[in-house]
């Protein structure tokens, strides 16, 4: 699979393309918006949650503390929210042609990582404003990438594939992300979280991939992160949970493709 | 070299009928239903298409053209059977695949030619001739949705005809443009075929397949009902549309489609019943010359007499003489009032009835002769003696085998073999129902029923002309045991009941066609199927064969009983009623 993968890199990228295209090529900002959806995103949680409800991220500002968490959130969450219907709206290709069709989840993905990374650039362009130094970890921002994305293609493949027999499955995925999100560390800290929850549910909440995830991010972006990290952060739910999680989730996700990929036909036109 | 192979492929689609919807309006759907309720768009389809070789597909629409074209262009899968690609296939379907209307011309060349698997250097390479061929000259940079439709065909014909490839698929949409694009369609395709490169084409248009392909298919509910040159099936195509006109209107509602085809009473063999108001005394057997006899030859007249005695006057009663197979098969079974014959009023006194038949058409074995005196609707007999009445048919027996039919090939050929020693042992097929196997070096391509105005059709009349038309191909490898092989075409019940068989020598390689006519298929209403083999008798097994893959009906006016229907007549004397 993976040999083929890269036999079909061109098509994937022209798959890609095609989605980024169809979703900037007519606005008169255009390409833009990729950034100023984030921006806006954090100054609005900005403005209730740090200004209104007073909460607060301790040595460096919320606003910061918001982006690192919006922009790699708003990455997953479009992904397997977009590729949900990415093989039920590609039916016109998929009738005619013959390609592999975990392309098209795939190219999915890759359309919002391509979208993600301008995103990264202001975020460095805002610590630099705000005087926060970026942690010399910031090497390893394409490995901490390479985890969330292959969390993110394991998700696509399965629901995308789910989605052409059990058209219900778009809605759940709404439901989840939503709920996913709020137990995620974004729009609160995570010593608000310690400091106010029993410490069992702090020990399943780490156990989230995407907790994990986002602690690399932050670990990776601001310098003194990763010094006054809480004791609850740990290596096993930093680094070894992502990582198998992402091995699983691909695995899962391309088994899960696998079997229901021949009823395709059968269900893609009803 | 053969370029695409589809051996028996089908393909089961779901019917996702709602069920409230269906409680409101009492369709019927027909044959093609499968168990899970999935229906067979295809099935049993053989194609093998050579190198250079264009194929025109014809059919109503609904008849599963375009599930066809997609399986062979690999954009849907197969539910049973296997397809063989040998090299890359481009497929034209519809308007440009994946066509983005806010996309300029250019940027959807590129995204169309990526989805076909090409390469981006390739593109480039081509992008002039492409834009040049589709004589959209400025509008390439225009959005794709301010194109009119007859641009988007020319870009979508142009992207996928630049494409390398060794099979091209496409429907009608090649009429779409103008005629001066058309031509430059048709001159492209006759640049491919001299390129050696192959075609299959699905079209309406009946010049074009006669014009441009080398072989036509018909299709007609998902099988392939005619295969040959062109001109035939299109012709066999526009039979089958007047046909079908004709048959809408009902005409053949009042013909019986099914009968009884096995003793159900076998434990009862020899015993009688019956309300005795009259009882038959004995039944006896005449051979062709007028001799009491219970052996006869096979193919020979033979007359069964039953005497009988009234002992009450009967207004209304009929006579029936039925005919078994020792294992419980009908063979026959007529009576005066399926004949339509009328008989008098019967008195007190002693008279016998007759039937004879012309030619008795059973393979040697030993059968079993019922007699009755029924009632006016069969209700209840007056009496009844069940296969008390043994016979056996002697002459050269073929296993298995029920019926001697009267048959010849169309094309007249002297052949003297033993039938007997080459006969294929059918036993080899027990078990193997409805299943098929074809090789490299032999198989069957097509099989069809004509009736007697020559039409493809899978639905005959009892008594009428019936043609089994095969098409298989031998290797030549084959070419120095080919002396050896034969043909062989048998007819089977539904049930698996063999009814006839017959063989023929293979004389050629190659693609051979045969025709076996029986002048009069006298097989009564019901299913039948057929089965196929090449049988190679030193081997003493089926290189190839079909067995019971492919099925037709047989509908008759008649209500007979059994199987097969005997040219018969009935005499009778019976005693008049006392006047009172």
């Amino acid at each position: 699979m993976i040999k083929e993968l890269f036999e079909h890199k061109r098509l994937i990228y022209e798959l890609a393309i095609r989605d980024i295209k169809l979703r900037y090529r007519k606005p008169f900002l255009g390409f833009f918006w990729m950034l100023i959806i984030p921006l806006c995103t954090a100054i609005i949680y900005k403005i209730l949650f740090s200004d209104f409800m007073h909460a607060s991220s301790g040595r460096y500002p919320f606003f910061i503390h918001l982006m690192t968490a919006l922009l790699p959130w708003a990455y997953f969450a479009s992904s397997v929210q977009g590729a949900t219907t990415s093989i039920l709206g590609s039916k016109n290709i998929i009738n005619q042609i013959s390609f592999p069709r975990y392309l098209l989840p795939i190219s999915t993905v890759l359309a919002n990582l391509i979208n993600f990374l301008p995103g990264i650039l202001v975020l460095i362009g805002f610590l630099v404003v705000f005087h926060i130094r970026v942690s010399g970890l910031i090497v390893f921002l394409p490995v901490v990438i390479l985890i969330q994305t292959g969390l993110s293609v394991g998700f696509a493949l399965a629901v995308s594939s789910l989605q052409v027999i059990y058209r219900d499955v778009e809605y759940i995925i709404q439901v989840l992300l939503m709920a996913l999100f709020f137990l995620t560390p974004g729009v609160y800290t995570l010593e608000e979280l310690i400091n106010k929850t029993n410490p069992l549910f702090v020990k399943i909440y780490m156990l989230n991939p995407l907790v994990g995830i986002l602690n690399l991010y932050r670990i990776v972006f601001i310098g003194s992160y990763v010094n006054n990290m809480p004791k609850e952060i740990n290596f096993l739910n930093t680094i070894i949970i992502p990582v198998l999680c992402s091995l699983v989730a691909l695995f899962v996700g391309y088994s899960v493709f696998h079997k229901y990929k021949s009823r395709f036909s059968d269900y893609l036109n009803i | 070299m053969q370029i695409v192979r589809l051996n028996n492929v089908g393909r089961k689609f779901q019917k996702f009928i709602n069920i409230d919807e269906l409680s409101d309006s009492d369709i019927g759907f027909k044959s093609q239903a499968a168990e899970d309720g999935a229906f067979w768009a295809l099935r049993n389809i053989y194609i093998s298409i050579e190198e250079g070789e264009i194929i025109g597909i014809i059919g109503r629409n609904g008849s599963g053209k375009s599930t066809l074209l997609n399986i062979i262009a690999g954009g849907l899968p197969v539910s049973e059977g296997e397809i063989i690609v040998k090299g890359k296939v481009s497929a034209l379907l519809g308007l440009g695949a994946g066509f983005q209307d806010e996309f300029t011309g250019r940027e959807n060349i590129y995204l169309n030619a990526s989805l076909l698997g090409m390469k981006r250097h390739e593109i480039d390479k081509v992008f002039s001739d492409i834009v040049e061929f589709s004589e959209l000259g400025d509008f390439i940079n225009a959005p794709l949705g301010s194109y009119s439709a007859g641009m988007k065909m020319r870009l979508g014909f142009s992207v996928a005809i630049y494409k390398e490839f060794d099979v091209l698929v496409t429907d009608e949409i090649i009429t779409v443009g103008d005629i001066s694009f058309q031509k430059k369609c048709f001159e492209k395709m006759a640049e491919f075929k001299r390129q050696g490169k192959s075609m299959v084409i699905a079209a309406q248009e009946m010049g074009l397949i006669q014009r441009f392909c080398d072989r036509a298919f018909l299709l007609e509910d998902g099988r392939i009902i005619s295969s040959g040159v062109p001109a035939e099936a299109v012709e066999q195509y526009e039979m089958l549309l007047n046909k079908k006109k004709i048959l809408s209107e009902g005409s053949r509602s009042y013909m019986v489609t099914e009968t009884k085809r096995w003793a159900t009473d076998m434990h009862e063999w020899g015993r009688r019943e019956g309300t005795k108001e009259a009882t038959i005394k004995e039944t006896v057997i005449f051979n062709k010359w007028g001799k009491k006899t219970n052996r006869v030859k096979c193919g020979e007249k033979i007359k069964i007499r039953a005497n009988f005695t009234a002992h009450e006057e009967i207004d209304v009663f009929h006579f029936g003489i039925a005919i078994f197979r020792e294992d419980g098969v009908y063979c026959y079974g007529p009576n005066t009032q399926f004949d339509g014959l009328a008989t008098a009023r019967m008195g007190k006194r002693n008279g016998y009835f007759e039937l004879e038949y012309n030619e008795l058409l059973l393979m040697p074995g030993v059968y079993y002769f019922s007699a009755a005196i029924w009632d006016k609707n069969e209700t209840f007999a007056y009496d009844y003696h069940k296969c008390n009445c043994r016979i056996e048919v002697m002459g050269d027996p073929v296993f298995g085998q029920l019926l001697s039919l009267p048959y010849n090939w169309s094309n007249l050929r002297f052949e003297m073999f033993s039938n007997k020693k080459y006969l294929p042992n059918v036993d080899y097929l027990i078990d193997k129902w409805e299943s098929h196997v074809n090789t490299d070096s032999t198989c069957f391509e097509s099989l069809t029923f004509l009736n007697n105005y020559g039409c493809r059709d899978t639905v005959f009349v009892t008594g009428k002309e019936f043609k089994i038309k095969t098409d298989f191909k031998v290797d030549k490898s084959l070419g120095g045991s080919l002396k050896h092989l034969f043909l062989w075409i048998g007819i089977y019940r539904s049930d698996g009941i063999y009814c006839h068989g017959c063989m023929r020598k293979i004389v050629s390689c190659g693609l051979n066609s045969e025709i076996l006519v029986y002048p009069k298929l006298r097989l009564l209403p019901g299913g039948y199927r057929v089965s196929v083999g090449i049988w190679d008798p030193n081997a003493n097994r089926f290189l190839a064969y079909s067995h019971g893959v492919h099925s037709f009906n047989m509908i008759s006016d008649k209500k007979d009983h059994g199987t097969v229907y005997l040219d018969h007549h009935w005499n009778w004397y019976i005693p008049k009623g006392e006047v009172v």
